[in-house]
């Protein structure tokens, strides 16, 4: 396959499975991301790239709020302490691509709760924490998922970075 | 939606006119991998990040653009601040996008062929320093603009704009 280097592409896909249902998606990149690599690549901007926490899934409620322009994030998201611990994340490496592997998965819910958006979060040239990526029920991209303590989820989200092909 | 990164300009020297398209490099998809995933980058560790740029000018015409590229083939003059940088970065509600504009000024290079242009970047951080590498490129061999004679009586002007739309 011959790659085009005259453009990068970058987009996510989403594998979100529970015992009953198993759906792929394609995810939104964000602004916040956008305007993150116009800053950098603009030079002079400063900022800190953090371990730990701050790059990871948040799942949200909301169902009916479309991803805009100018989203930065979820519509309703959970508290980080409501849905356990921080993702595994992975990468594979060739000349002409990169893909990341976000991994979440368990069963961390104390009630029945309805999953309606996930991000994944970031930081920006103002060390900020904004997402970079979101899923949403409401951009038609998957279904709604309700799980509670006994119903495992997984949440597989790659995100390459290629070369055009 | 997906994200496109690309990026096009021209250059300016008395009386000639170029303009151009890039080509990236593993630099350029690195880079951009790096700042989305925040901590899978060089070290893995916290770092605080200090971005550099350089428009960098060489004089060969016929080695085409490769993804392992990361230096010009035939660089004319490495110091980056043998050139004034101008900067901007903006977003219009569907792209954003980040313009550089570097301008040589009279002198600043010796007489020379320049056959390919390089946009460089760079990270400074607590942990180690990222030296400039190369992100994309332009060149005569790739098609991307005719080569042109430099003359030391006229300022070099090159304007590069990377943009960072939704597909």
């Amino acid at each position: 396959m011959k790659y085009k280097d005259d453009e990068i592409i970058i987009e996510g896909i989403v594998m979100i499975e529970t015992p009953y249902k198993k759906q792929k998606a394609h995810n939104t990149i964000l602004y916040p991301y956008l305007n993150l690599l116009a800053a950098v690549n603009s030079g002079g901007s400063r900022g800190n790239l953090y371990s730990g926490p701050f790059n990871q899934f948040v799942l949200g409620t909301d169902t009916t709020t479309p991803t805009t322009a100018m989203t930065t994030g979820l519509a309703s998201p959970l508290s980080t302490t409501t849905v356990g611990p921080a993702i595994s994340i992975s990468s594979t490496t060739s000349s002409w691509y990169i893909q990341y592997n976000y991994l979440y998965t368990g069963s961390f819910f104390t009630s029945t709760i309805t999953i309606g958006e996930i991000a994944i979060l970031g930081v920006n040239t103002s060390d900020n924490i904004q997402g970079f990526s979101r899923l949403a029920v409401a951009d038609g991209t998957f279904t709604a998922v309700s799980v509670n303590g006994s119903t495992p989820l997984s949440i597989q989200w790659n995100v390459y970075f290629e070369f055009g092909a | 939606m997906k994200v496109k990164a690309s990026g096009q300009g021209y250059i300016e020297h008395g009386n000639i006119k170029r303009e151009f398209k890039n080509h990236f490099v593993t630099g350029g998809l690195e880079l951009m991998a790096w700042l989305f995933s925040c901590n899978i980058g060089p070290g893995n560790t916290d770092m605080e990040y200090w971005s550099a740029d350089a428009i960098l000018v060489g004089a060969d015409t016929a080695t085409q653009t490769t993804f392992s590229m990361s230096t010009l083939v035939s660089p004319i003059n490495i110091l980056i601040n043998a050139s004034t940088l101008y900067n901007i970065y903006y977003f219009n509600g569907s792209t954003a996008s980040a313009r550089i504009i570097s301008i040589y000024p009279v002198s600043a290079l010796p007489s020379a062929t320049i056959g390919e242009i390089g946009f460089n970047g760079s990270f400074i951080s607590y942990a180690q320093y990222i030296p400039l590498n190369l992100i994309s490129r332009a060149s005569n061999a790739d098609g991307d603009f005719i080569a042109f004679a430099y003359n030391p009586a006229n300022q070099l002007q090159i304007t590069w704009n990377l943009i960072f739309s939704w597909v």
